[in-house]
């Protein structure tokens, strides 16, 4: 495996775009990220695009805006783990020595409220099962019961992310936020309040990955590398979910010192 | 007006009582119990699962209380969702049965027996009622619809 280096990075604001397509914030972020690298185009290799709910060939729509590149593209769709699948995919195509300089591009505009999953015909549906925030509420609520977590410290979790967020001039929501003003927003399937779920994000973002070879000709980097092992379901027995593992996927990649 | 449940492939009519329970299957080979019927074991690969009418109390895995109702709901809210084992070892993710009146259901304690039962949750696009399962607390003094 090779040393594998982030060059570049571009994203757009996060938020409701009503006047740009999906295809439009995947094209802003990605030529963000080659202004930042100082790249073009043509010097991409390979680009992994991912995506959910925005039909096929995402990337290629993307790219299709600047004029067809012969870069080839993959779509990723892996649910809420897509982005980082596709920014881990990139970095296995630079780290095996498939190629030297990839990208990884994620873009998604969302409808508002509760996100609508699953098969039209499901049953699920009907009995109001299928929502996100009624599924993890339900791991949620077991959590709490089963380790004894109350609901402020829990709220600590939400608290920290909209820190996070306040550090991010892209970030939706830019608020400093209590665990008071957390606990007492809306309740949307209890013990999940509104502040304490993902908000519904129109958004794109970008990244761009080389090999420790290519390193010279660039002014900024930070060292990319996989720490751990990558799994999902590890263990998910019967029909039971094990709250303490992913369902979709894990991996770490670590971002290291920067140069 | 006509009723439907809402999938005949997740009820069998009990041969003794002639009442609706839940359509599960066991696994010959290592006896993991499953809700809804599927056709390979989840726990050793095996096939060939034995359809069985499932037990109808259990225990209270864990539940939520919705207020914002997900897309397609045809009952009205709030309303509880939880998931109840059962003594074969199936969990079933089912409606929970409570009287809610906007606030968190108290009476509700993961651990907590629970009962089937076979509600009318409310018209489908059709006009149809949907006659569905739910799960309420076996003490009904506990948890009074």
């Amino acid at each position: 495996m090779r040393e594998v280096f982030v060059v570049g990075a571009g994203m757009t604001q996060f938020g409701r775009h009503n006047d740009k397509s999906t295809a439009d914030l995947g094209l802003e972020a990605m030529l963000a990220s080659l202004k930042d690298a100082g790249l073009s185009i043509q010097d991409i290799q390979m680009i992994y695009c991912g995506h959910v709910h925005q039909g096929t060939t995402l990337g290629q729509r993307i790219l299709g805006q600047i004029g067809y590149t012969g870069i080839p593209v993959i779509n990723v769709e892996n649910a809420c783990a897509s982005g980082s699948t596709a920014f881990r995919l990139a970095y296995q195509s630079v780290a095996g020595g498939f190629c030297d300089i990839a990208m990884a591009v994620g873009a998604e505009k969302m409808p508002r409220g509760i996100i609508d999953v699953g098969e039209k015909d499901n049953p699920d549906r009907a009995m109001g099962m299928l929502g996100l925030p009624v599924k993890y509420a339900l791991l949620a609520r077991k959590y709490m019961h089963d380790y004894g977590l109350s609901r402020e410290l829990m709220a600590r979790v939400a608290v920290k992310n909209h820190q996070n967020g306040c550090l991010n001039p892209n970030a939706q929501h830019k608020k400093v936020l209590t665990v008071e003003e957390i606990l007492n927003s809306r309740m949307i399937s209890d013990p999940l309040t509104l502040f304490q779920c993902c908000p519904t994000s129109d958004g794109a973002a970008a990244v761009i990955i080389v090999a420790q070879d290519l390193l010279s000709r660039f002014d900024a980097s930070v060292a990319l590398r996989e720490d751990g092992e990558s799994f999902a379901h590890k263990i998910r027995n019967l029909n039971h979910v094990n709250i303490l593992y992913p369902e979709i996927f894990k991996t770490r990649l670590v971002l290291l010192n920067g140069s | 007006m006509s009723a439907r449940i809402i999938k005949e492939e997740w009820v069998i009519e009990d041969p003794a009582t002639k009442e609706y329970r839940l359509r599960g299957c066991i696994c010959p080979g290592c006896g993991a119990a499953f809700f809804p019927v599927r056709l390979f074991c989840g726990k050793c690969l095996g096939a060939d699962l034995n359809v069985v009418p499932l037990s109808t109390e259990g225990v209270l895995n864990t539940f939520t209380t919705v207020y914002s109702a997900t897309p397609g709901y045809l009952g009205k809210s709030p309303y509880v969702v939880g998931k109840v084992d059962l003594p074969e070892g199936a969990r079933v993710r089912s409606l929970i049965m409570a009287d809610i009146n906007g606030q968190n259901p108290s009476n509700l304690k993961i651990g907590m027996k629970m009962k089937l039962v076979f509600e009318n949750i409310g018209p489908d696009t059709e006009g149809k009622d949907v006659i569905c399962h739910m799960f309420q607390p076996v003490n009904e003094g506990e948890c009074a619809k």
